[in-house]
């Protein structure tokens, strides 16, 4: 018997514990499975056997647990027969709704159009022959690769140049990798990302997806995320939805959870830095956690008085919020905050379609922050304040009220989606004239001695529109 | 949902009949396919946790998410692969939920089912006949030498092999080593019932 085999499956079973083998031995025998093909499929042979000795030589399963699963009442007895197992399966389902069929993504071309299309492949990427199975969602015009909407390739290891590729995994994970990126596909639930900007839309069964940069390992929660591994020595690591758990690679730490309009920069020193804002950068969903680069878009940057060092930000946890740049992204049903549900909606005629900051909630800190956006060209700056609060002077002094309203859709979480409140919003309006900066103050002045009567003390909205 | 148990056919439909009937309301033959699969589901899973309390939970999570998600499956494609693949992601995140409470071992084990997962799927996908060979598997294990057996139906999980090795006056390597030699007997034993 191979001496390394021994080790792994002693290893394996529980039988020898990681700290009597010792991390060197445990990487050797791990580096030999990895690269060792025979003695990996020795190791695969062991395990498919013991597995299966295991099931057949086993009592039945637990049947009792899945009957609570399920939320079958009047199970009691816990070791049920093969035939009564599929019973209470059937029995608990009956509560289970099954989910609607999802449009198929999936193409229905034949084998010789994919083949076909490796065959055109401009040389722009590569990758190794044998790969995962990737489904192509979306590739832009400027990427120059003859890969259409639908096309399945397998995928191991990826330079991509230029443009974006969408594509979706066997996981049901749809990544949107914008160029130049390299990086490699480990399996349906994991990628390798060298260096460039992926952004991960997790489905049900991609819960758990990882994204591993040289310095980070981010495990998603069930989420639309962003991972920027553009600069050697840093990723920024972005949540538009849902959560993500961001650990450092080289300890084990408990690692940071961010939540939805939350990113942090991780140094190659290991420091931790706010990602203050992040823009879109074109209509498919791509992103940047540096200044704004579409020229069409009046807004360069955004930034606050608050400075967040690593160990501010673990104090105030909530200072891990960014704002957000959308390029024309006002609209009826526009997300209003980068932090929320909540929509606009009945938005007036003149400011749709202008560029939109999404700002956040940052109570506790609302009263002394000052909000400066940098500006490219003249142009006209909507400030959007809860109606059922005073305007601050600042708004008074320097902007004029438009007259106009639009509602907030207020949609807290515990309401499952749903509009709890609709909240009127007033419009005030500036026009600045040259390019620059425009500092905003904050949407209220001194802290309110009463709390409990001062309504919800959200960030007001942001809106620029270029003047002709 | 009658009160007695739907009743099996002797002839069982094909997977993309039973799946279709299930959508159109006959939920009750989702019976067939728990039968049918059950077993696989466990020994796949039981090949990369060991564990078989962990083992039954996920197959029973694999199973309740089968069904939720069965307007997903593709007529044209294995059911069985299908299963393994829900059976993949719940097992990964099984690894990161109990990764705090038992690190390092987990992220071993974590390790090992990332990097067999292709060479395991072809090693289950294989096997056409899983539930054919799983029967033949017990009748080889009743053929063993009466030390190999024991060694066999003891199992290798955490202290078993030193309790073992102790009642057989022997070592923890020593019992490796008997298993090992026993599972090369097995699969000889599977390959001659095969022909």
């Amino acid at each position: 018997m191979n001496p390394d085999l021994l080790i792994f499956l002693r290893l394996w079973t529980g039988n020898l514990l990681p700290e009597e083998a010792g991390e060197t031995e445990i990487q050797r025998v791990l580096e030999r499975l990895r690269n060792d093909a025979n003695f990996r499929s020795e190791c695969v042979e062991e395990l498919a056997l013991l597995g299966a000795l295991k099931i057949e030589q086993a009592p039945a399963p637990r049947w009792l647990e899945l009957a609570d699963a399920l939320q079958i009442t009047g199970a009691e007895d816990s070791q049920k027969s093969s035939p009564e197992f599929a019973e209470w399966v059937m029995k608990g389902v009956e509560a289970v709704p099954i989910r609607p069929q999802e449009k198929n993504l999936w193409g229905r071309r034949s084998l010789l159009a994919v083949a076909a299309v490796f065959a055109v492949f401009l040389g722009i990427c590569f990758w190794q022959f044998r790969g995962l199975p990737v489904e192509i969602v979306q590739v832009s015009e400027s990427a120059g690769v003859d890969w259409r909407s639908g096309d399945r390739v397998r995928l191991r290891n990826l330079t991509w140049m230029r443009g974006t590729l969408g594509c979706r995994l066997a996981s049901g994970t749809v990544l949107s990798i914008e160029g130049p990126a390299e990086l490699e596909f480990r399996s349906a639930m994991e990628v390798r990302l060298h260096s460039g900007r992926v952004t991960a839309d997790v489905g049900e069964h991609g819960k758990g997806f990882i994204i591993e940069t040289p310095q980070t390992r981010v495990v998603d929660l069930g989420t639309v995320f962003g991972v920027d591994a553009s600069e050697a020595a840093r990723t920024d690591v972005v949540v538009f939805k849902g959560q993500v758990q961001v650990y450092d690679r080289e300890t084990a730490s408990d690692g940071i959870l961010l939540n939805k309009g939350e990113g942090i920069r991780i140094q190659k020193n290991r420091r931790s830095s706010r990602i203050v804002s992040v823009s879109d950068t074109d209509a498919s969903g791509a992103w940047s956690g540096r200044e704004n680069s579409q020229e069409s878009c009046t807004v360069r940057t955004v930034r606050d008085s608050m400075v967040v060092d690593d160990k501010a930000a673990a104090r105030w946890p909530s200072l891990r919020n960014f704002y957000r740049i959308v390029p024309g992204g006002m609209r009826n049903g526009a997300l209003a905050f980068s932090d929320s549900n909540d929509v606009w909606q009945d938005v007036p005629p003149g400011m749709i379609g202008a560029d939109q900051v999404r700002t956040f909630s940052v109570d506790g800190f609302n009263w002394w922050m000052n909000l400066t956006l940098d500006l490219r060209r003249p142009c006209r700056v909507f400030v959007l304040l809860d109606k059922r609060n005073p305007a601050p002077s600042w708004v008074r002094r320097e902007f004029r009220e438009t007259g106009e309203t639009l509602t907030l859709d207020f949609k807290p979480p515990q309401a499952g989606g749903k509009v709890a409140r609709q909240l009127p919003y007033s419009v005030w309006e500036r026009t600045v004239t040259a390019p620059g900066e425009l500092i905003l103050g904050p949407p209220y002045e001194n802290p309110p001695e009463d709390r409990k009567s001062f309504q919800p003390n959200r960030m007001f909205g942001v809106a620029v529109k270029a003047v002709p | 949902m009658p009160d007695t148990p739907p009743r099996i056919a002797n002839e069982t439909p094909g997977t993309a009949v039973l799946v279709q009937r299930i959508l159109r309301g006959e939920r009750d033959l989702f019976l067939h396919l728990v039968q049918e699969h059950e077993r696989m589901l466990r020994s796949f899973l039981a090949s990369q946790l060991y564990n078989l309390t962990e083992v039954d939970d996920l197959a029973q999570e694999t199973f309740v998410a089968a069904f939720r998600d069965l307007a997903a499956f593709r007529s044209d494609n294995d059911f069985g692969s299908w299963l393994r693949g829900i059976a993949r992601n719940r097992l990964l995140t099984h690894f990161r939920s109990v990764q705090r409470r038992d690190s390092a071992v987990r992220r071993f084990q974590e390790e090992v089912s990332r990097i067999v997962a292709e060479d395991l799927e072809d090693v289950v996908r294989h096997r056409t006949d899983t539930e054919d060979q799983m029967a033949r598997l017990l009748g080889c294990v009743s053929r063993l030498p009466e030390k190999l057996r024991r060694i066999v139906h003891a199992g290798l999980e955490g202290l078993k092999a030193g309790v073992l090795a102790e009642e057989l006056g022997t070592t923890v390597p020593a019992v490796y080593q008997l298993h090992y030699r026993a599972n090369r007997l097995l699969r000889a034993c599977l390959e001659k019932e095969a022909l």
